[in-house]
């Protein structure tokens, strides 16, 4: 069989969104009238516009991950040589996390701070920025779905489904004609059907109290909303779909092995995303668990959730720094297609997007969620430094507080994140 | 019809509520004056709270709540606070006997606010109506929110844009099972799969010279088996399987039994059925390759497992011996074993064992009792030993290759299980109308279909709109099944499906018959009831009260009493809390299952055999299976020789009434939620306690007190930490309610064994961790009354020989449960005035469930 889709991991940047190929009909959302003017809120003149969250399952092995040097002139780790081309662009911190429990429950802690299911980092942002796109927000998951980890939780504590399925992704935001069709009609015949519920509601509101009437007024917004987006979806609809010139591979690479490939894909993916406006906002869970991987056609000795239990042994160590070289290679491809694709306004992509890259999970072997391996990359933020901070001095930050900073940057004026109410000044 | 009997006296429900002020009496205004107003006029406002005024709107938004407040307070000696001027006890009298008539008098009759289904509700009534017992919600679909611990409170029941996109969505979702869209035809195509493409998970195989080695012979797929990474079915049928595969023994030779490649039906993730597909024997050391045909389901695919392989992990009982024979033969191996004291999982540890093998300073052992030894000691660990040792095996053998793998189909394609299901569902469900397509029929079925979903007759002009969505979608070229989507949907959002009670005043026969039945079943109305409310006799009290006992002995009922129990005591906190592992090493799933059924066991069987109330707090009996009852309850029938015959199960078991076991206040799962798994904090308990079993619950804490932070090492008692709350006369007020409560629980850990000592948790020389006897647990205290408790057996006999408080509370947390808001100051008392009317030898959970349900309150919104 003629072999077509080689690991990415040996073909690197074939599967590059090809500029030229990314030919927007709808450039830039400012031609639909009606996104506009909602988009004219005071988000617009904020200096980030996208945020995309990425957290790894069993973290980053932390003498690998952090440098020995603070500040700026800090010699890069064996994990951050492989983003070192963009150094300018990201900062890296040691020393934060929010102050919760440990266990493998609380890997959850990663975007929602102190308390699991409390709204999570990207449902903020996305409450502010989903309304002015196609999709509101984006869950992905590169690997196997976890059975327990949830990365976004809703406002009101809901853990939102991962997809995993690159296939199902590319559709929902390059839907094909059939799709789109089929889409349309159900939002074509639902808006008409509007009517009816209409009328049921207003026969309601004809017999009920006053009070009840005051209740119901829950329903009628509420109604007025949805035809709204309804509005809006079919508007995204009937403009041109972007035509993007990324070839998927022909199978969705959910299998435990595939899991780097998939990786690389979802980076993949959440640029188009943002490139093409689907999205603002995308969160991504980098899985992992016995699944033993080859890499430069060598295959591992141990399963990659083996190795996070290395018990300090240093061949499981250096295995384990292997895989995790792979993550940090689709981070750093990953800055490049942002400082590559441009906005509306043919800047970087990156100069109005917050890249968030860390983990519930501070030290895998010992299930230990302090000290949370993370770097924040772009969004018009003061970068080039490794921060590092004590957490045993009672008035160090929180990771909650550099959070603050990255919901400020988005133009969200929100005082308090979980514990958290300082913000990052570093950073500003 | 007959007279109704109301419980109630009715002369409250009637009370006007006049929306004017009323002058306070001038006694009243010197009392407030004198003690209160020092720190509640207009300026200082503590706690919110401005009694400056010479008159009460009574109609005002919140004015019924807040007096309501200070009667409750000055009443419990909460306020004023101790370290203030003390009224008199006539003048405490004077104020709390004007503000009970004046609460009286203006608390307003019913008023339960437009309450929607609650996500149980609308998932029970999906599941119902359309006769879909498996369906489930979509992820997204929005959690409820509670209030006074119950998600059936109309004020929390808020409708938001995502609820109604979920309802959306959910429609479109069920639409689709009955009218579902066209599929495009799956064709047959050929995918080759080189040994390359295959999944290594763990160490379930290794590919080595071309070929994905299998060694390992347990069943488990994610640890034992390979499978394809990049073929997944596209369809359901039959697909063409061409094998090429090779077998390897060891030398000399291992095998017994010819090698059997198993083939399993999984999904790309490695999980699912593992359905045996087929079965090959390969002997050949030759790649050779095998045809067989399978049948997959849509989104499988094939693993390969080596299922006779001599080597196995996962069989715990033989694996001692069988490295114990694998050592005595690799001397080395046994040796290098020793060398590592602790050898890396998987292939890294392999290395390193080779490493050592190679050493020819490396001395062979051969004493077999060392052999044994290391055997023992590395089959401790059988996962961690065992996907590192089955790399020899796949160096070495006896192991199976896969070379290739060919896939070619899908043949004779067909309709998912599922879907054929639906099939059949959407003829069962719509039946004629597909195929005729008169508007006779059409409106025929909408007229059976629309009061089945509204859970009421409906009206022509509700039929007809949906008719008229159907002729729509027809004349515009759709299909009939298309217009009955639409149709479908649009029924789904509408508020007449998602809103339950909209009646005002008096509930009608229909509203009171869905109450009933969500109140009792958390499903809609069944035939039986509406019925009863078609012809109207519902509204008779011996009509509802025979539904009320018959809803109780039907299956359904099971429902109400999980629903109710978990919230009511909140023990649905301990499906998710995660005890201490050094608490309790052997806790498992089991036992949370067991202690969670305990409740509802209970529960029901107090319920079922209609027991006095009495028997939630000191029964003579729990509910337990050989597990709990052995680790947690250590009841002498299932502890010591594990020789022993016990019955196996959930089984009712007795114990002495008023004993450390059985009822509420001895249960495990009550004990783990009011704990948060690592340590007890009375003050929890305590407000638990008074909240949940004596209806008192304490005013809210005042901000800005800082949370008592766990002593770790064990120095102070939780008593010592807590004593700061009794000597700051602000916290003593209340927690000289909440803490004795609270401590006489303290002989229950978190998982609600008996405990004597606290534990202090220390490390061996090994460095495993070891629990310890620490401080004696300190459980004496007094109640507010001053009856001392010695520990919990004390309050079970207090509380069974004056069960009135307890009993009020039941009846008070089932109301509002039932009707969905919080009772009033009249309510609560005329609900106490009922309760002490009865008998409390006589007077059973029935009875008060049936005297509950037949009262004006119930039957009014």
């Amino acid at each position: 069989m003629q072999k077509r889709y080689r690991s990415p991991l040996k073909t690197d940047r074939r599967r590059f969104l090809r500029s030229a190929g990314v030919t927007l009909a709808l450039p830039a959302m400012e031609s639909l009238p009606g996104a506009a003017i909602a988009a004219g809120a005071a988000s617009d003149s904020a200096p980030a516009k996208r945020l995309v969250c990425v957290g790894s399952n069993l973290g980053y092995y932390a003498p690998a991950f952090y440098p020995k040097e603070t500040g700026v002139d800090y010699t890069p780790s064996p994990l951050l040589e492989h983003v070192a081309e963009h150094r300018k662009d990201f900062t890296v911190f040691s020393g934060l996390d929010h102050r919760a429990g440990n266990g493998h429950r609380n890997w959850d802690n990663f975007l929602c701070g102190k308390k699991v299911g409390s709204v999570s980092l990207d449902q903020i942002a996305a409450a502010r920025t989903g309304e002015q796109t196609r999709i509101p927000s984006l869950q992905l998951c590169a690997g196997a779905l976890p059975g327990n980890q949830k990365v976004s939780y809703t406002q009101e504590g809901v853990p939102l489904p991962m997809v995993n399925r690159p296939s199902v992704i590319y559709k929902k935001m390059v839907s094909t004609p059939e799709q789109r069709a089929r889409t349309d009609y159900l939002l074509q015949s639902g808006q008409s059907a509007l009517d009816s519920v209409h009328a049921d509601a207003k026969r309601l509101q004809a017999r009920v109290s006053a009070n009840d009437r005051a209740k119901l007024e829950e329903y009628f917004t509420s109604l007025r909303e949805m035809e709204r987006r309804m509005h809006r979806q079919r508007q995204h609809l009937h403009a041109e779909a972007p035509e993007v010139d990324y070839v998927l591979p022909p199978y969705d690479p959910v299998a435990p092995t595939l899991m780097l490939e998939a990786e690389q894909i979802m980076f993949d993916l959440m640029a188009i995303a943002l490139q093409t406006d689907a999205t603002r906002v995308a969160s991504l869970f980098i899985a992992g668990l016995g699944q033993v991987f080859t890499l430069d056609g060598v295959t591992l000795r141990a399963g990659y959730h083996a190795l996070s239990h290395h018990g300090g042994d240093p061949d499981m160590v250096r295995d384990l720094i292997r895989v995790e070289v792979e993550h940090m290679k689709c981070l750093a491809r990953f800055l490049h297609q942002l400082k590559t694709k441009t906005d509306a306004s043919g800047a970087p992509l990156l100069d109005s997007t917050l890249v968030l890259f860390g983990t519930g999970m501070g030290d895998a072997s010992r299930h230990s969620n302090a000290n949370l391996p993370t770097i924040v990359a772009g969004g018009g933020l003061k970068h080039g430094r490794h921060l590092a901070f004590d957490r045993k001095d009672p008035n160090a930050p929180l990771l909650g507080d550099l959070y603050l900073t990255l919901l400020h940057q988005m133009g969200i004026e929100q005082k308090q994140f979980s514990t958290a109410t300082r913000g990052m000044s570093e950073l500003v | 019809m007959a007279i109704r009997l109301h419980i109630f006296s009715l002369a409250w429900l009637f009370a006007s509520a006049l929306h004017a002020a009323e002058p306070i009496p001038e006694p009243i205004i010197k009392i407030i004056d004198r003690y209160c107003i020092d720190c509640h006029d207009a300026e200082t406002e503590k706690g919110d709270l401005n009694l400056e005024a010479t008159t009460i709107d009574w109609g005002a938004a919140g004015s019924l709540h807040r007096w309501e407040d200070v009667l409750k307070l000055v009443g419990r000696q909460i306020m004023p606070p101790m370290d203030k001027k003390q009224p008199s006890a006539e003048e405490r009298k004077v104020l709390m006997t004007w503000l009970d008539q004046s609460l009286v008098t203006h608390s307003k009759a019913g008023g339960a606010p437009l309450r929607r289904l609650n996500r149980r509700e609308y998932l029970n009534t999906i599941r119902t109506v359309f006769l879909l017992e498996d369906f489930e919600l979509p992820v997204s679909f929005p959690a409820d929110n509670t209030l006074h611990g119950f998600d059936t409170q109309g004020e929390a029941l808020v409708i938001s844009p995502s609820h109604l996109e979920a309802y959306t969505d959910t429609a479109t979702a069920v639409a689709d099972l009955f009218f579902p869209p066209p599929k495009a035809p799956v064709k047959p195509r050929i995918i080759n799969v080189p040994a390359s493409d295959l999944a290594i998970s763990y160490s379930s195989a290794a590919l080595i010279d071309g070929a994905m080695r299998l060694a390992s012979g347990g069943k488990n797929v994610i640890r034992n088996a390979t499978w394809p990474t990049k073929f997944e079915a596209p369809a359901s049928g039959t697909y063409r399987l061409r094998v090429t595969a090779s077998f390897k023994d060891a030398q000399p030779p291992l095998i017994e039994t010819p090698p059997l490649l198993v083939m399993e039906a999984v999904t790309a993730e490695g999980k699912g059925s593992a359905r045996k597909l087929a079965e090959l024997e390969i002997t050949k050391e030759r790649p050779t390759e095998f045809d067989c045909e399978v049948a997959l389901r849509t989104g499988e695919t094939v693993a390969f497992r080596y299922a006779n392989a001599p080597f196995d992990y996962e069989n715990k009982a033989a694996f001692p011996g069988m490295l114990n024979t694998l050592f005595t033969r690799e001397p080395r191996l046994a040796a290098a074993w020793k060398k590592e004291r602790r050898v890396p999982r998987g292939g890294v540890g392999w290395l390193r064992l080779k490493k050592y093998m190679a050493d020819p300073e490396l001395k062979a052992i051969v004493k077999p009792e060392e052999i044994q030894g290391i055997a023992r000691r590395a089959s401790g660990n059988s996962v961690s030993t065992g996907e590192t040792l089955v790399y020899k095996f796949f160096e070495d053998g006896p192991y199976l290759g896969i070379h290739h793998l060919r896939v070619d189909g899908p043949y004779d394609v067909q309709e998912d299980p599922k879907v054929g299901n639906q099939y059949k569902r959407t003829q069962a469900f719509v039946g004629a109308i597909l195929d005729q397509d008169d508007e006779a029929t059409l409106r025929s079925w909408f007229e059976r279909f629309l009061p089945a979903l509204y859970r009421r007759p409906v009206r022509d002009v509700e039929v007809s709109e949906l008719m008229r969505l159907v002729q729509g979608e027809v004349s515009r070229g759709r299909t009939r099944s298309e217009g009955m989507h639409l149709a479908l949907r649009t029924a789904l959002v509408s508020p007449s499906f998602i809103y339950r009670e909209t009646d005002t005043g008096e509930l009608g026969n229909y509203e009171l018959a869905n109450r009933l039945s969500y109140f009792l079943t958390s499903h809609p109305p069944d035939s039986m009831l509406l019925a009863a409310a078609a012809s109207g006799d519902i509204g008779d009290s011996k009509v509802l009260r025979a539904h009320t006992t018959r809803l109780l002995k039907q299956n359904t009922h099971r429902f109400f009493v999980k629903d109710f129990t978990s919230q009511w005591l909140h023990t649905h906190v301990a499906e998710s809390l995660m005890p201490d592992p050094r608490l309790m090493p052997a806790f498992s799933e089991q036992h949370r299952k067991t202690m969670l059924l305990e409740v509802e066991r209970t529960f029901a069987h107090i319920l079922a055999k209609n027991l006095p109330l009495t028997d939630f707090i000191a029964p003579d009996y729990v509910f337990t299976d050989p597990l709990v009852g052995r680790d947690i309850y250590k009841i002498p029938q299932f502890t010591g020789s594990k020789k022993k015959k016990v019955k196996k199960g959930m089984q009712l078991v007795s114990v002495d009434a008023g004993g450390r076991h059985g009822g509420l206040l001895s249960m495990s799962a009550v004990m783990m939620a009011t704990a948060n798994g690592v340590d007890t904090q009375p003050v929890l308990r305590g407000v638990w306690m008074l909240e949940n079993i004596l209806g008192m619950p304490p005013p809210d804490p005042p901000n800005a007190v800082p949370a008592l932070t766990p002593d770790t090492t064990g120095a102070r008692s939780p008593r010592e930490r807590l004593a700061a709350h009794m000597a700051d006369p602000a916290c003593a007020a209340c927690h000289k309610d909440i803490d004795p409560l609270g401590f006489v629980l303290e002989n229950f850990d978190p998982i609600g064994r008996w405990r004597e000592h606290y534990p202090v948790y220390s490390k061996n020389e090994k460095g495993n961790s070891v629990t310890g006897n620490g401080l004696k647990v300190d459980v004496a205290g007094t109640l507010p009354n001053g009856v001392p408790l010695a520990d919990i057996t004390d309050l079970k006999k207090y509380l069974a020989s004056n069960p009135g408080a307890f009993s009020s509370c039941l009846a008070e947390k089932l109301l509002m449960y039932a009707v969905g808001r919080p009772l009033n100051y009249a309510e609560r008392k005329q609900l106490k005035r009922y309760i002490h009317k009865q008998d409390p030898a006589e007077f059973g959970l029935q009875d008060l469930i049936v005297g509950i349900v037949d009262s004006a309150l119930f039957r009014r919104r």
